[in-house]
């Protein structure tokens, strides 16, 4: 369409009203002046319904001697129902003298650029909607509206398909009657389905230009013609992998073929659309996926949590802020959820933890968690640092695991294993009566011979203060002797709990190997030692490791009961095993063990004895595992049995444990 | 250690590996004025028998190297006129049988009645084995 041209005079009478004018304003030049103008043909403001107001109209504007510029004007009459979008300019018309003499406007349709402008911007509207996470159902009516804008008489759907890709989940027609949404929601699709059924099932566009003779539509002609529908074109929806997610499909009351705008129209339809169901289906599954890890961790008792320790803030799974005691709503920081860890352990936790940071590692910390109210959990912290692409620490993420149901049975076997222990070492003691006869009796005839001389000293009046001082230091050093005799007697036997200390083995072993020595001499045997002098300490109880040692070495000697005397003969060896290990080695040269399960003597009931102590070599395993050691049993070489201990020897870098 | 006095010219040998022991039975027989020679290795005591008359030795029959029946079985070779006095600490009866079965002049368990020791050192000291 050309430009449209129309000119008046200073008196409104118009000059000039050229063809496209006429089309433009659906009439020709009539007699009406500007007060009747904007009724007369059709000129709104750009809101389409105000109409044009008579000193603002660029021909009387032009007319009074002023230049219009591209002013929009909105032009419907009832031969244009759909509306004109015009831009107008105008300029005033002067006589050779520059009087004033009417003026021109020169009005330009612009109908389609402003529909562009507007179907672009109805598309972002829907595209914003998809990226603001706007529920799918609104999206796709709000899609559905915008393709129907486009066209006088269309009609469109959007049906969304079942995970299943069998059945139709949703359907968004707006612009149908609700009885067609109701049929197509459920309903199976397949090769003779309508248009969107067939078009699903087999992936491509269906036209149907005629619903009632189309055999497409056999299932569905009382629905079509309930509805008034006559074409129907359907286009499938695709995901990027391929998938079929939907049917977008356009409606017409007469039986025609799509046009190419309409076609076009579709296009883009089936596009937004596709974006906006697939965005959904994927937010579905991370739904589902959080949905199942929530459920694995709290079936798990696990409570998840990210700190941010640039920030001091931090994040905590409702299982985790239960665990915690934080009520729901409190603002979280890492402070925070470290003031919970019990005192004691605060410091040694905190620093863990900072150094997973500072080397971007994963760090793992089993310690108690002081509540309100005093109460308290033992849990076990697992997390990992997580670093930008500039190395920078961006959060640590991890778990918590409530542990104190296992923490409590776990105290409850220690003691049950502390009871066993300390029945074995009363046990030990009765094994041990010479030994400790012989180390007590030593001391006490000291003692009884020293006050014996120096009471005769006196009665002979032949004492002088040097000799009697000396008799009585040597007396007081006695008492001293016997009473640490008592004191390891009593140690052996006291329930107390053993501190671990550094120990050097060697020497636990020659003391131990001179304590028993009446009762090995007592049983006509031999103990004897190689000891490496290269042998690393270790970390252990005095009390526990000596235990061990008697109790191996008694069921050496026991196991050698039956031999002759001078092959009654027990070795204690160490070594140490690349400065890592200590390992201890008994051994003897009885009848050995059996073959096929040398380790079963470590278990409760087996006893190759008829005498013995039963539970020892138990108690002596479970000793070595609480020290973080190992134990075999093994038969020697010629003969004999050989029981190996090995104990981790304390490295110069102790790693930080936290269990109390 | 020195002798502190002189019973007849006659010494005492003690040996016992342990030296608290050893030194309360040397002020306990000092103290009945007998002349006393201790010897806390058993090793030293042989060497000193072999080479000099030993007329009483008291012997604790526990000892760490050689075993104090050792020391009895050993002494009876060298010295056989030595009196020999057993004291023990032990109350394994096994063992007390062999100590006996060498033929002691007397058999102590400690802690011993300080009385009944000296007078048994005494008599030993006046006695001559035959």
């Amino acid at each position: 369409m050309g430009d449209a041209v129309v000119v008046a005079d200073k008196e409104e009478n118009f000059l000039v009203f050229n063809p496209a004018a006429e089309r433009m304003f659906g009439a020709g030049p009539t007699e009406a002046k500007s007060r009747e103008w904007s009724r007369r043909y059709g000129l709104y403001l750009p809101d389409k319904v105000t109409p044009f107001p008579r000193d603002q109209l660029p021909l009387t504007r032009s007319i009074r001697g002023e230049e219009v510029n591209d002013i929009e004007m909105f032009v419907r009459r009832e031969s244009t129902p759909k509306g004109i979008w015009t831009r107008v300019n105008g300029r005033p018309l002067r006589g050779p003298t520059g009087e004033l003499l009417g003026g021109v406007i020169v009005c330009r349709d612009i109908s389609q650029a402003r529909e562009e402008e507007f179907f672009r911007a109805g598309q972002s509207r829907v595209l914003e909607m998809i990226a603001a996470d706007a529920p799918l159902a609104d999206v796709l009516s709000n899609l559905v509206l915008l393709m129907e804008s486009q066209a006088e008489g269309l009609r469109c759907s959007i049906l969304l398909l079942n995970r299943d890709g069998k059945h139709v989940r949703h359907c968004t027609a707006p612009g149908l009657p609700e009885v067609f949404q109701r049929a197509m929601e459920g309903s199976e699709i397949g090769p003779r389905k309508g248009s969107c059924g067939t078009a699903m099932y087999t992936r491509r566009p269906v036209v149907v230009t005629d619903v009632m003779t189309n055999s497409l539509w056999a299932d569905y002609r009382e629905l079509a013609r309930v509805c008034e529908l006559s074409a129907c074109w359907s286009t499938p929806i695709l995901s990027a992998q391929g998938d079929v997610l939907g049917s977008f499909a356009m409606y017409r009351q007469e039986k025609r073929d799509p046009r190419p705008e309409e076609t076009r129209l579709a296009q883009i339809a089936t596009h937004i659309a596709g974006i906006a169901i697939e965005r959904q289906r994927q937010q579905e599954i991370l739904r589902e996926r959080d949905a199942r890890i929530s459920l694995a961790a709290e079936s798990a008792n696990l409570a998840f949590w990210i700190m941010y320790p640039g920030q001091n803030t931090a994040w905590m799974s409702e299982k985790g802020r239960l665990l915690y005691s934080f009520d729901p709503r409190l603002p979280l920081t890492c402070d925070l959820i470290l003031s919970r860890v019990h005192p004691d352990e605060r410091t040694a936790v905190k620093a863990a933890y900072d150094r997973a940071c500072a080397l971007s590692g994963t760090f793992e910390s089993e310690h108690r968690l002081l509540l309100p109210f005093g109460k308290t959990r033992w849990v076990i912290m697992r997390g990992r640092c997580l670093k930008d692409e500039k190395g920078h620490l961006l959060e640590t993420i991890g778990v918590t695991l409530d542990v104190s149901a296992q923490r409590q049975a776990d105290l409850r076997l220690q003691h049950q294993r502390e009871e066993m222990a300390h029945r074995n070492r009363v046990s030990l003691m009765g094994e041990m009566t010479a030994s400790f006869a012989h180390e007590l009796t030593q001391p006490l005839t000291a003692l009884a011979n020293n006050a014996s001389a120096a009471r005769r000293f006196f009665e002979h009046g032949s004492i002088d203060v040097a000799l009697l001082q000396q008799l009585l230091e040597e007396m007081v050093a006695d008492s001293q002797r016997a009473g640490n005799v008592i004191h390891g007697i009593r140690s052996l036997v006291r329930k107390e709990r053993s501190v671990r200390t550094p120990l050097n083995l060697n020497a636990v072993i020659t003391d131990t190997v001179r304590l028993v020595r009446p009762d090995v001499l007592s049983r006509e045997s031999v103990v004897t030692t190689e000891l490496d002098s290269q042998l690393p300490q270790v970390c252990a109880a005095l009390v526990e490791i000596r235990q061990v040692l008697l109790n191996l070495i008694i069921n050496a000697l026991d196991a050698m009961e039956k031999l002759p005397p001078r092959e009654r003969h027990v070795i204690i060896s160490t070594r140490s095993d690349q400065g890592d290990v200590a390992e201890v080695s008994v051994r003897d040269f009885g009848t050995g063990l059996p073959n096929d399960q040398p380790d079963k003597i470590f278990d409760h009931f087996f006893s190759t004895k008829q005498k013995g102590m039963g539970m020892g070599l138990t108690i002596v395993r479970s000793i070595v595992e609480a020290h973080g050691g190992t134990i075999v049993a093994e038969n020697a070489p010629e003969r004999g049995a050989r029981i190996v201990v090995r104990l981790p020897a304390i490295r110069e870098e102790t790693h930080a444990t936290m269990v109390a | 250690m020195s002798d502190p006095g002189e019973v007849k010219g006659k010494e005492v040998c003690v040996v016992d590996d342990d030296l608290s022991v050893l030194k309360s039975m040397y002020y306990l027989l000092a103290s009945a004025g007998l002349k006393v020679r201790t010897f806390n290795r058993p090793e030293d005591f042989l060497a000193h028998a072999g080479t000099h008359h030993v007329q009483v030795a008291v012997v604790d029959i526990w000892m760490d190297r050689i075993t104090g029946l050792e020391v009895l079985a050993r002494l009876c070779a060298i010295s056989p006129k030595t009196h020999v006095i057993v004291v023990t600490a032990s109350e394994d009866l096994a063992a007390h049988a062999t100590a006996k079965a060498i033929g002691p002049f007397a058999f102590f368990m400690k802690p011993f009645d300080d009385e009944k020791f000296i007078s048994a050192v005494r008599v030993a000291l006046k006695q001559n084995r035959k």
